[in-house]
């Protein structure tokens, strides 16, 4: 026993010279018995929406409907029986014109009459016009058996599934502020105000991720406590 | 020399006068998590002399407390940050870019442009990086990163360390932002040691340990990783604490003896520094063979638990047990007994250094922390708070209890099922080769129209047309073309450049974690389905584990599609 012991000393004496600590007596928690309290609470509780509708409102608030993946991960591998489709038009009009001279008719009866410009003995009006159409569809059949972009949908679920643990947590932790303050009312108005701030900061959130449809059929305390 | 020869006499005498030991009552242990807030739980801390008043923190930045003992539990999310989930936009040229937004925001981003090459009048990455950029602001989502290979980082809003008063005032936390103090309600968190940001650089200071003055609660001790800081005005001024040798010390724990709350005590991993004057001076008063992992302090013993073991310094011997046990922590408990903690068991400790095991858990679910300590005990799990004590008092009545209609086993197959994020195979993100069998079908169909007429005019005739000649002619053409890529099909699937890595990483990483929480939720649920065979007689306490049970049942029920819970009765 070399330095330890011996710092260990100072540090035994100087508890030794601590005054004598009682030990600390913690009553165990009287059980409590609240009927009104618990009527109140559950007819207030029966009266709100339930944690189903709640995360049926966030879902369809955010667009992350499990129906709503699975149809997008569904579609995008039937995307593959569609094809890729090319459609052309092209029209061509020629004209072309051709004068000839004749060596035996180096000068026309009738110039004057001669329909032909410069006087050329004969002229040949020509035209060659074409419409061309093509139609052309490509289909990436792989994509049936495997589409990378089903599994981009696939991770929304990784969205679904911390929108429903946000609502979820949030919901039942109003439902314990709201039992709080119904069954064990802090007894100083400024805590109690604070506990109601408290559900209201909640009840708000909860309003938010619902689409502004939870707090209609929320507890209103305004009215019960100020008659609002 | 006289002095201490009294000293040592009054301590015998203190030690002698204690009563012969009758066994030690083994201390009753009630899971109480579902009082509080939902973790993973990371500190925990009981008010000096006081276990009735404790408070926890979580890894998300919640702090939660009770003054009674648990039965009335209060919360703050005293840290609160941005959240970012990845999610993928895809374009027609690059592949795909990536970026980050806030977890339930929606997700129909007007964003995922089509790309043109540039060469082709088109704009280039750069810019439509740019567009992302303000298009994402535009909609209310902050921007974060365009390119793939750029990291993302979340703020860490984890609770490293956290105290609480005896009056029932403020409280204050450490975390890896800083020290933050809360105001009288507990409602508020202000950071008072940290640099303002939120996102982590190398020289902002860290949290590491606070502790709160028994006495005087405006009088706070916050260690960060440069070392010791001192306020005297309930946080609203920290000074760096005027002793050289406490800076750059890594002080994990600070505790007031709450007989004497002139002395303080540092504990680091190599040795505890002990303050006689309210910490003014602090001296070096301990050191052991293993690293330091906690301290406390009975009426006449200091409890050290080490990674190799128990130290137990009365007033004349230093005593040792549970040799070779890496402690986390332990605490005085009733009649000289101690409870001691390693990560994955718990002991009760005889004053004559026989241990008895209380409790195991798993390596899923380690033990953290001890705390209290004398008549009422604490022990933090990862995923649960248990209060070490008195039984509760439970309900005589019979009645029907809540029940799980599937097992672990089956609720795992139902999630992969109905989320659909199914086995490792179904996060591939590249083709696989069977579907190379499968051909690139391509069909053409092509037509023509065409006309050609003329007209011959002769000068020498009397007729101005000579020959009028018209033709037409039309053509239609079809063909059908497949395709199939024979490199894969035939050289093997190798896919070492698989451009789609991070999606794939994304979802194996949810996977894992989604199962991890599914497990950790059903066994909650199942703890506390049994605890409610025989409910707590306290109607508030019953109420609270079965809303506990509720929350659970409601996530598990949502990510399965199947109902959990029966007989529930609470809605």
């Amino acid at each position: 026993m070399t330095r330890p012991t011996r710092i260990l000393a100072s540090l035994s004496l100087v508890l030794a010279l601590a005054a004598p600590a009682t030990a600390q007596e913690v009553e165990p928690p009287a059980p409590a018995k609240n009927p009104g309290g618990m009527r109140k609470l559950f007819s207030i509780m029966k009266a709100e929406p339930t944690i189903k509708q709640v995360q049926h409102w966030a879902v369809s608030h955010y667009r992350l409907e499990p129906d709503r993946i699975h149809a997008m991960v569904r579609n995008a591998r039937l995307k593959g029986l569609l094809p890729d489709v090319s459609v052309s038009v092209s029209n061509m009009v020629g004209n072309n014109f051709q004068n000839t001279k004749d060596g035996l008719y180096p000068v026309l009866p009738n110039p004057a009459e001669n329909p032909n410009p410069n006087f050329f003995k004969e002229r040949m009006t020509s035209a060659n016009d074409e419409f061309t159409w093509s139609v052309s569809a490509r289909w990436g059949l792989d994509r049936l058996v495997f589409s990378s972009e089903a599994l981009d949908a696939k991770s929304l679920t990784s969205l679904e599934e911390n929108l429903i643990r946000e609502v979820t947590t949030l919901y039942f932790a109003r439902r314990r502020v709201l039992a709080s303050i119904v069954l064990s009312p802090p007894t100083e108005d400024e805590e109690y105000f604070f506990e109601l701030v408290r559900l209201d900061e909640l009840s708000a959130t909860l309003d938010a991720f619902t689409g502004h449809k939870f707090a209609k059929q929320a507890w209103d305390w305004q009215k019960e406590l100020l008659g609002q | 020399m006289s002095y201490l020869r009294v000293v040592a006499l009054a301590a015998a005498a203190l030690v002698a006068a204690r009563p012969a030991a009758a066994q030690p009552a083994r201390p009753a242990v009630t899971d109480v998590t579902h009082h509080f807030p939902p973790g993973p739980y990371t500190t925990i801390a009981t008010a000096a002399g006081d276990p009735a008043r404790m408070a926890v923190g979580t890894d998300s930045g919640v702090v939660a407390w009770t003054e009674d003992g648990g039965a009335q539990v209060g919360s703050a999310e005293a840290l609160h940050f941005r959240k970012m989930d990845p999610v993928t936009l895809r374009n027609q040229t690059s592949g795909f870019g990536a970026l980050t937004m806030r977890g339930g925001a929606a997700v129909n981003l007007p964003v995922a442009k089509g790309g043109v090459d540039p060469a082709e009048g088109g704009e280039d990455d750069e810019v439509r990086g740019m567009h992302l950029f303000l298009d994402l602001l535009n909609i209310g989502v902050p921007g974060v990163r365009y390119y793939l290979w750029m990291t993302v980082i979340d703020p860490v809003p984890t609770v490293l360390g956290v105290a609480v008063p005896n009056d029932g005032g403020p409280m204050a936390l450490a975390g890896p932002h800083g020290v933050y103090v809360s105001d009288r309600t507990r409602g508020s968190w202000m950071k008072a040691i940290g640099a303002p940001g939120i996102m982590p650089h190398e020289r902002d200071p860290s949290g590491v340990s606070v502790g709160i003055d028994p006495r005087d609660g405006k009088h706070i001790l916050a260690a960060t990783d440069r070392g010791l800081n001192v306020s005297r005005d309930g946080g609203n001024v920290f000074l760096p604490h005027p002793d050289a040798n406490l800076e750059n010390i890594w002080i994990s724990r600070i505790a007031w003896d709450p007989a004497n709350p002139d002395l303080v005590f540092l504990v680091t991993p190599d040795q505890i520094y002990l303050s006689q004057d309210s910490g003014r001076t602090f001296e070096p008063s301990f050191s052991a063979a293993g690293e330091i992992r906690d301290l406390a302090l009975s009426p006449d013993a200091a409890i050290v638990a080490t990674s190799e073991g128990l130290y137990l310094a009365y007033a004349d011997r230093l005593d040792r047990a549970l040799e070779g046990k890496d402690l986390i922590g332990a605490v005085p408990w009733r009649d000289g007994a101690v409870l001691a903690a390693t990560a994955d068991e718990l002991f009760l400790v005889q004053p004559g250094g026989a241990a008895q095991r209380l409790l195991t858990t798993s390596s899923r679910d380690p033990f953290l922390r001890l705390a209290g300590g004398g008549e009422l005990a604490w022990l933090l799990r990862k995923d649960g708070i248990l209060r070490l004590g008195d039984p509760l008092r439970r309900d005589r009545r019979g009645g029907k209890a809540p029940r799980l209609l599937l097992s672990a086993g089956q609720i795992e197959r139902a999630v992969l099922e109905h989320t659909g994020l199914g086995g490792p195979l179904d996060t591939r993100m590249h083709e696989r080769w069977y579907a190379k069998l499968v051909p690139q079908v391509e069909l053409k169909a092509e037509g023509k129209l065409g006309y050609e007429g003329s007209v011959v005019l002769d000068g020498t005739l009397p007729v101005r047309e000579r020959y009028i000649k018209g033709s037409g002619h039309g053509r239609t053409e079809w063909s059908v073309w497949a395709s199939w890529d024979l490199s894969d099909f035939v050289f093997g699937d190798s896919n070492a450049a698989n451009p789609n890595l991070m999606i794939e990483t994304n979802l194996r990483e949810k996977r894992k974690e989604l199962l991890a929480r599914i497990h950790q939720s059903y066994r909650e649920a199942a703890a506390l389905a049994r605890s409610l065979e025989r409910p707590p007689a306290d109607d508030e306490a019953a109420l609270l584990a079965r809303l506990r049970l509720a929350e659970l049942n409601a996530y598990l029920e949502f990510m399965s599609g199947r109902p959990i819970v029966g007989d529930l009765d609470l809605e």
